[in-house]
């Protein structure tokens, strides 16, 4: 791992810590450090973003390759013009990865190949103020070739039980690429007030 | 900044404060960066049966919730329903819980829209079930916070009642409390019987 918030011990004449060798105790403090993390066992990558205006899709990029897993938390919500829409999320952007994926919507089941991850969330003609909660865990996201994934989501379009739905889909894309950010996108806009984190898990 | 750990004191010239400097600065980073996600609760385990838990004084601090269970129920069969209130509410037009359950013998989806609490359905092993099983359950809630929003959340859980494939059941699920209102507790009872002696509880936080 990892991220590291101290300052290095370092030689050098008028530095202070010099007086000590920094093989010696570095490695003591960057062990500290990372306990402090392992303590909670996720890092917010991305920090909450609350989405201040429709967007026509959401990246998070730049992502660090020091992590071993992430996690993707969110609350979204779609402004098209129905009771619910299908957010699609794009690993590394990369429409070539293939996605191979095995889907438990409700009571009904389904293998799915070839698309982005979907999850079904609220849409305009859904109650307002109905935002859908997403969890993604992406494995193995610095391989370059297999990232095992796991989504979990619910939706409620509406009050009635045709339009609350649960969702657990589980399966891998493949590509030839790790994974560097990611892309989320709907049918139409992403509402504003959707918001979303990306942590990164280190074990 | 804070200091919270105990400051060396100089034994030889100068040796304290080139570590006490060091020490601050670790500490200075783990009190900005505490961890995204961690205990708000430390992890207990009942010691005698309880016909509810309520867990109180939530910060509103945090983005999301996390309850852990580790849970039965003492109900004379074999399996019980939980319930989940926030702030202890029992309006029932504020619960909307869409459940699916798996066994081999049956796949169930359903809406459930009533009730005294937030109805997770019969995912607590009862009496009747092996001893010593309990159901571990992830109560996730959204929102919690907030004033002016309902409240979204979802859940997995597994509960095993015997050895047969038809008795061994996986839970997921989701919904909603209507309430507006900001969460500063959250209440766990079974529908039926009491929380059984040996079960245990955490509340995390996200942030």
């Amino acid at each position: 791992m990892s991220q590291l918030f101290f300052t290095n011990v370092q030689s050098g004449v008028g530095n202070p810590k010099a007086h000590f060798g920094q093989e010696v105790f570095n490695p003591v403090f960057v062990g500290l450090e990372q306990g402090a993390f392992y303590q909670s066992g996720y890092y917010n990558i991305s920090g909450w973003t609350t989405l201040g205006a429709d967007s026509g899709a959401v990246t998070i990029s730049g992502i660090s390759q020091i992590w071993r897993h992430l996690r993707l938390v969110g609350l979204f919500r779609s402004t098209q013009g129905a009771v619910v829409d299908n957010m699609f999320i794009w690993l590394g952007g990369a429409t070539s990865l293939y996605y191979n994926s095995f889907r438990w919507h409700n009571s009904a089941i389904s293998t799915i190949s070839g698309a982005g991850l979907s999850a079904r969330i609220a849409a305009n003609s859904a109650p307002a103020n109905h935002f859908s909660p997403v969890i993604l865990d992406i494995f193995n996201y610095q391989s370059t070739d297999v990232h095992p994934f796991l989504l979990r989501a619910y939706t409620h379009g509406s009050d009635t039980d045709a339009n609350m739905t649960a969702v657990m889909s589980w399966g891998s894309a493949r590509g030839a690429a790790a994974v560097s950010y990611l892309q989320l996108t709907c049918s139409s806009n992403i509402k504003s007030e959707s918001m979303y984190a990306l942590y990164g898990k280190d074990y | 900044m804070a200091t919270l750990y105990t400051p060396l004191v100089d034994g030889v010239a100068g040796t304290a404060a080139i570590f006490n400097t060091v020490f601050q600065e670790l500490e200075d980073s783990f009190l900005a960066n505490p961890g995204a996600w961690g205990p708000i609760t430390t992890w207990t385990t009942l010691g005698s049966d309880q016909a509810s838990i309520t867990l109180s004084g939530i910060s509103g601090s945090y983005k999301a919730l996390l309850l852990r269970l580790l849970i039965r129920s003492t109900v004379a069969a074999t399996t019980d329903t939980l319930l989940i209130q926030p702030n202890a509410d029992t309006t029932s037009a504020n619960m909307y819980t869409r459940r699916v359950q798996w066994n081999t013998s049956t796949t169930l989806a359903v809406q459930t829209a009533s009730g005294s609490g937030l109805d997770l359905g019969s995912i607590l092993p009862g009496a009747s079930a092996l001893a010593d099983h309990f159901a571990p359950i992830d109560f996730f809630l959204f929102n919690y916070a907030s004033a002016s929003l309902p409240k979204q959340f979802m859940y997995d859980g597994y509960t095993h009642v015997d050895d047969a494939a038809a008795d061994m059941t996986r839970h997921f699920g989701g919904g909603v409390w209507k309430s507006t209102a900001a969460v500063t507790s959250l209440k766990f009872l079974p529908g039926t019987g009491s929380i059984a002696t040996g079960s245990s509880y955490a509340l995390y936080r996200l942030s």
